[in-house]
């Protein structure tokens, strides 16, 4: 086996925690020790959420690995009643954002962290101008700020560059401005009045991944209540996250063009995505699928006229996507334009620990899909495709080549369609249980953790967003790049700034 | 680039019909959440809507169900819910208006004149031939900001109205804000707003513009204090624009309406 983790150690059988799958519900691990778990925060598998709890005396602290090689998740949970964290982030970088989000969640003081500054700045009054951050000093440095408006249809951020003349030395992404409350407000159990609008509000954290992100959600609460989907539903939802993977790709592409003044490409990929967006609406109703998962099944009717023109209308729009992805293949400026820019090599994505698209364009084979299927994509599989430059070209590279085979994917789902019920009903939730459910949206891996008390009632959410892990990409993307190239760096990572403020 | 220039002649133009008579329809989606209709032979008051929104958007007002367009997501669950199925959304997609109390909508006993949804005759007359408009997402989830960005694309191709999307403030005419205006984003909207010449324009776009839609309160059912729950709370707007998130066609008609290009 090779070695996971940036460091070279393989996972040990005697490390802390319950193995477990994707979306399979464990009950609550014990307490394990707490320098075995940090022991395991510095050199287990791939890091997929690590956060803590207040209690009412110390805090409790909880930890998800991914193993992508073998499939399988592992959870820890432990306890510390010190006030304090000593930072693992100069061995382990991948943590630098959770450790200060424990920080500003739990109150529990980072110790020896690089930038020990709050994640979203919930409790702080300052302005944007005044947020602590990393400075460079020198007679030539100048600090260039950016934001919390800037740009045209951009979300909210607040960017500092530290620039020699025109070149950047350092990118610090300081966010916050879209807190809405989320992941308290999903705290809710399905069935109620509450819980019917924690669903809403999960399909509302990143507004244009809702698929990725109800599915999760969904899903979470599915295996809590140990309730199998139907075949019929499984289907449905891969093929919608699919067609939202190929509008998002498609709305991505035509940024990028917009932002090298490519101008055909421009229209016709706005053009394409709209195609994929309106054959979503043909079974929501609504370009982007509100409403479609529900605990335990689908709830718009899919009748067979619906999915063949479902079917034909993506064909089509197919066709039409060959020729312009054509364009962007076979012209050489815009390739010239767009190749080493904004470089995150291999080693560097995963000291990171960036997921979805952004890894697989920097040769990380990371994608949940694959590595951990549930649903439909246990049956019919999609391949993992990764391309090794790391750069923007890569990263539109990669949605060429996930374009192919999403169609590829839909064309078989619709073809072998599952008969049979949309819905397999709802049970009560397990109690003192936890789980673990991730999807693959089109930015990456979107990880929703659900946790109940004794008396079967969620007690606990965790929401990660790729753009948690892909942010720090982008800063890196950044490094030694000229200041222009910002816009187009940050087109082709398309982050949520709503799925990381929450 | 002769290829692109054939391939582009080849696709020919694509930018929608409407407004042109008889394509009203052409672009919504089949099964497109408008303006919800009662069937008054069905409706017997039961309340199993009211019950089941959940946005408390359905009140009873004077013996009838009344429902605030301003809060309402377009979910469909009312629908879902009705015993007598009298509940059914329409294809009616003049939805925006100019004030929040024209958004409330009582479907059994509707207002004989409908509002008058032009912008007075001084603005207007500046504005119905260019209209310069700086979208500010101020906690927005990502989809209306997608939405509306698709107005400046070929297709819906709002600068045949003399209608674009500029990037700074200060060459700007309407703000189109979107998202609940989040505590952190609060002062960020106001110098925006600040930095626009006079006279100006605030488009609140989407629910949770509008009243904060889902996030207006907390999961516990107290006012949600990370966000201001809509820009009327901060400034004057001009135009609602309902939808969760609107269709562009919504957004668009809105605009047109605004300006007097359409009734």
């Amino acid at each position: 086996m090779r070695p996971i983790s940036g460091l070279g150690v393989t996972c040990k059988m005697s490390a802390p925690g319950i193995f477990t799958h994707n979306a399979v519900a464990i009950p609550l691990p014990e307490y394990s020790p707490l320098e075995q778990f940090r022991e395991a925060l510095a050199t287990g598998p791939r890091i997929c959420a690590f956060y803590g709890r207040r209690l009412l005396q110390g805090c409790e602290l909880y930890a998800v690995w991914a193993d992508d090689e073998q499939g399988n998740l592992r959870i820890a949970r432990s306890f510390t009643e010190k006030e304090t964290w000593p930072s693992l982030t100069s061995v382990r970088p991948e943590l630098h954002l959770f450790e200060r989000e424990l920080q500003e969640q739990t109150g529990l003081k980072l110790e020896g962290h690089p930038r020990p500054w709050p994640v979203r700045y919930l409790q702080s009054d300052l302005s944007p101008a005044e947020r602590p951050h990393y400075q460079i000093d020198g007679e030539l440095v100048s600090e260039v700020l950016l934001g919390p408006v800037y740009g045209e249809s951009t979300p909210p951020g607040l960017f500092r560059f530290q620039c020699a003349g025109e070149e950047t030395l350092h990118l610090e992404a300081s966010l916050g401005f879209n807190h809405r409350h989320c992941e308290a407000d999903l705290v809710q159990t399905p069935g109620t009045m509450q819980g019917r609008l924690a669903l809403k509000k999960a399909e509302l954290v990143a507004g244009d991944s809702s698929v990725a992100h109800s599915g999760a959600y969904c899903q979470a609460l599915e295996g809590l209540m140990a309730v199998q989907l139907t075949p019929r539903a499984q289907a449905i939802r891969a093929v919608m996250l699919e067609l939202e993977r190929l509008a998002n790709h498609l709305g991505d592409l035509e940024f990028m063009a917009r932002a090298i003044s490519f101008g055909p490409a421009v229209t016709c990929c706005a053009r394409l995505r709209n195609d994929y967006l309106k054959t979503t609406a043909r079974l929501c109703g609504n370009h982007f699928a509100r409403g479609l998962n529900w605990p335990g099944g689908i709830s718009y009717e899919a009748d067979p006229g619906c999915l063949s023109e479902i079917r034909d209308r993506v064909l089509k729009a197919a066709e039409q996507t060959e020729i312009a992805i054509r364009w962007f293949d076979s012209i050489t400026w815009v390739q010239n334009r767009l190749e080493g820019i904004g470089i995150v090599t291999e080693d560097e994505a995963r000291q990171l620990g960036l997921v979805g698209l952004s890894a697989r364009a920097s040769g990380l084979q990371r994608d949940v899909r694959c590595n951990h299927p549930l649903g439909y994509y246990q049956i019919l599989q999609i391949p993992i495709e990764s391309v090794s430059g790391g750069d923007v070209w890569a990263r539109a590279l990669m949605r060429i080549m996930e374009y192919k085979h999403s169609v590829q994917f839909i064309q078989t789902a619709l073809e072998n369609m599952p008969q049979g019920p949309m819905h397999a009903g709802t049970r009560a939730l397990k109690p003192s249980a936890m789980v673990v459910s991730m999807t693959e949206g089109f930015r990456g891996e979107t990880v929703y953790i659900l946790q109940t008390d004794p008396s079967g009632r969620i007690s606990h959410c965790k929401i990660v967003d790729p753009t948690f892990h892909n942010c720090a990409g982008l800063e890196m993307a950044m490094r030694n790049e000229a200041i222009s190239e910002f816009p187009l760096c940050l087109r082709s990572f398309n982050l949520s700034f709503s799925g990381y403020d929450l | 680039m002769l290829r692109i220039l054939y391939e582009r002649i080849k696709a020919g133009s694509r930018t929608v019909k409407w407004p042109k008579e008889g394509y009203e329809e052409a672009e919504l989606p089949e099964r497109f959440r408008g303006l919800p209709q009662i069937e008054a032979s069905r409706c017997d008051n039961c309340g199993a809507c009211s019950k089941a929104c959940p946005q408390g958007a359905w009140l009873l007002q004077n013996g009838h169900y009344q429902l605030d367009l301003g809060c309402c997501i377009f979910c469909g669950d009312c629908a879902l819910v009705c015993p007598t199925s009298a509940i059914s959304y329409s294809k009616q997609y003049k939805l925006a208006q100019r004030t929040r109390q024209d958004l409330l909508y009582t479907p059994l006993a509707p207002r004989k004149d409908p509002p008058d949804r032009r912008l007075d005759e001084i603005r207007r007359k500046l504005f119905d031939r260019s209209l310069k408009i700086r979208p500010v997402s101020a906690g927005g989830c990502g989809a209306c900001e997608a939405e509306a960005h698709m107005l400046s694309t070929a297709l819906w191709d709002m600068s045949r109205f003399g209608m674009s999307f500029v990037a700074s403030p200060r060459h700007a005419d309407a703000l189109l804000v979107t998202g609940p205006v989040t505590a952190q984003m609060r002062e960020a909207l106001l110098q925006t707003y600040a930095a626009m010449p006079e006279p100006k324009l605030v488009i609140a776009c989407g629910v949770c513009a509008i009243s904060g839609g889902p996030f207006a309160f907390t999961s516990s059912g107290s006012l949600n204090e990370k966000v201001c729950g809509g820009v009327d709370a901060l400034l004057p707007v001009d135009l609602y624009v309902p939808g969760c998130p609107p269709h562009p066609q919504v957004l668009l008609d809105g605009l047109l309406a605004l300006l007097g290009r359409i009734p």
